[in-house]
């Protein structure tokens, strides 16, 4: 069985490292389209190894996305901030450093909430009835505090125009009918396929990547950066439509500006413990938040205290090898992305992209994406933070929570 | 092209877009969903629903319903004056929402059919 399990594990992170660094696939996507198969695969094994499975490739894909979003610019959903950092990073020729940072955060916030888990589970449903009331609130108060912390009129105008504009394509591409996975050309354009328009106009030249062994941040920063993560993080398993880029934006929030380093980690921990959480709140009160869980809940039904503590064994080792696998796929990207002409993988990753959304959510997908390049444009155009953008997620969530 | 035009752009392309995306999504009908396909990352969704009534109850504000396909979804109406029996084949409009772990439909609009 033990052997079962291990192989499990390693087979998912190899799934993994093919998801992850395919730009714009979103975890929940394959783990839907696994869901289409399960049944075969049940034939041949027992329900907790492809639970484990699973689990191992979801974890590894949480690793591994920063990848694409760094190195090409094409963020899946929860890596949609990371890109703009990482992106900048490696046009100064530190690619391999940003991904190093969001591992760090990846594999610390994991062992965190792992620890943490045990205290959690008890007090769980008291703490989701209490805060749930409270979430919509929350979220505008974050809202009204992003867009006016600047002291500049013009700012502020650039800001909440591209605030409500996203949020209102948001609501619609949301609530569109029959649209499958619409978040993909919402959150391509934004923030993937405009930052490489970009760079494509600007005759962007990816320097020489240095691979930076030790990186130094202050332990006080690091402190506050493990404990905003995986308190944000944990947020997203409480809340219907909180995902890990609304849960970046409250993390910010609450640990102020620490800085494009710190950014990295708290963005690769949010990542990771969104995901472990889940699968903590479907054993503790029994909700699945993720596509990967709810494979898991389909596959086991509700699971026993045994089956969560194997499951939970499974993070860690995939966890601890996944964050290997990302260095190494880091180190080769950052040898092989000098070697490639950029303008040619900006428009290769574009026409990819595109194929993707056109296969997934069809011809009106391609309008959508259309529009959120556009969207996507204005914040650098007009010189404001594109983090406004987020609203595409903010504004439906709060209006979910509040009306 | 320069910086000043291309933010022009940007924006008009939006707000066309936006527009149009607006107009479009108004004139779409909804396709009918299959009960069995929804799982729990199907929260918060516009649908349209057709099954048979197999359950009905009222409270002072609401009226709660049971509709089947091959499998079963409960409905929340925030209307009492209406006419549904059990046994009515009906089409409901609706958003889903979690109920203590499942999927529950939020009814926007109900017709007999």
């Amino acid at each position: 069985m033990i052997l079962q399990l291990l192989l499990a594990v390693f087979l998912g992170c190899l799934g993994g490292i093919i998801t992850g660094l395919t730009p714009g696939v979103h975890i929940n996507l394959v783990s839907l389209l696994l869901l289409n198969f399960s049944a075969y695969l049940l034939g041949f094994t027992e329900p907790i190894t492809l639970a484990a499975f699973i689990i191992a490739m979801g974890i590894t894909h949480t690793f591994l996305d920063a990848v694409p979003s760094v190195y090409l610019g094409a963020p899946d959903a929860d890596e949609a901030l990371t890109a703009l950092p990482g992106h900048r990073m490696l046009l100064e020729g530190r690619g391999y450093e940003a991904v190093k940072l969001t591992v760090i955060g990846a594999f610390s916030c994991l062992l965190l909430t792992v620890i943490l888990s045990p205290f959690l589970i008890p007090i769980l449903p008291a703490i989701s009835e209490y805060i749930t009331p409270y979430i919509g609130w929350i979220l505008l108060i974050v809202v009204i505090y992003m867009l006016t912390k600047e002291n500049n009129l013009n700012k502020l105008m650039w800001n909440s125009f591209i605030f409500f504009s996203s949020g209102a394509l948001g609501i619609l591409v949301l609530n569109y009918p029959n649209i499958q996975q619409p978040l993909l050309p919402l959150l391509s354009g934004l923030f993937g396929i405009s930052v490489l328009l970009l760079s494509l106009s600007t005759n962007t030249k990816i320097p020489k990547q240095r691979i930076t062994e030790e990186i130094q941040i202050p332990n006080k920063i690091k402190a506050k950066t493990f404990a905003a993560a995986t308190f944000s993080g944990m947020l997203t398993g409480f809340f219907p439509g909180l995902g890990a880029a609304q849960a970046a934006i409250v993390a910010t929030q609450i640990v102020g500006d620490i800085g494009n380093h710190a950014f990295m980690i708290l963005t690769g921990g949010i990542g990771t413990v969104n995901f472990l959480f889940s699968l903590v709140t479907f054993y503790a009160i029994d909700k699945a938040r993720n596509g990967v869980v709810i494979v898991v809940q389909e596959l086991m039904g509700k699971i026993t205290m045994n089956q969560f503590i194997a499951l939970i064994a499974v993070v860690i080792l995939a966890g601890a090898f996944s964050a290997w696998l990302a260095l190494f796929c880091a180190k080769t990207f950052s040898s092989l992305i000098v070697k490639v002409n950029y303008r040619k993988l900006c428009i290769g990753v574009i026409s990819f992209v595109s194929l993707l959304v056109l296969y997934f959510s069809g011809p009106i997908g391609l309008f959508i994406l259309f529009i959120s390049t556009s969207l996507g444009l204005i914040a650098p155009l007009a010189n404001v933070n594109r983090s406004h953008a987020m609203g595409c997620l903010l504004l439906p969530v709060i209006m979910f929570f509040l009306l | 092209m320069q910086e000043k035009t291309l933010l022009k752009l940007a924006v008009v392309s939006s707000i066309i877009g936006l527009i149009i995306l607006f107009v479009m999504s108004s004139f779409t009908q909804l396709d009918n969903t299959d009960i069995s396909k929804l799982t729990s990352l199907d929260v918060d969704k516009t649908l349209k629903v057709t099954g048979i009534i197999t359950k009905i109850s009222q409270t002072e504000q609401t009226t709660m319903l049971e509709i089947a396909q091959h499998n079963r979804m409960p409905v929340l109406i925030f209307d009492t004056n209406l006419t549904l029996n059990k046994g009515d084949e009906v089409e409901i409009i609706g958003k889903t929402q979690d109920y203590n772990g499942e999927l529950e439909l939020i009814a926007d609009r109900i017709e007999r059919k």
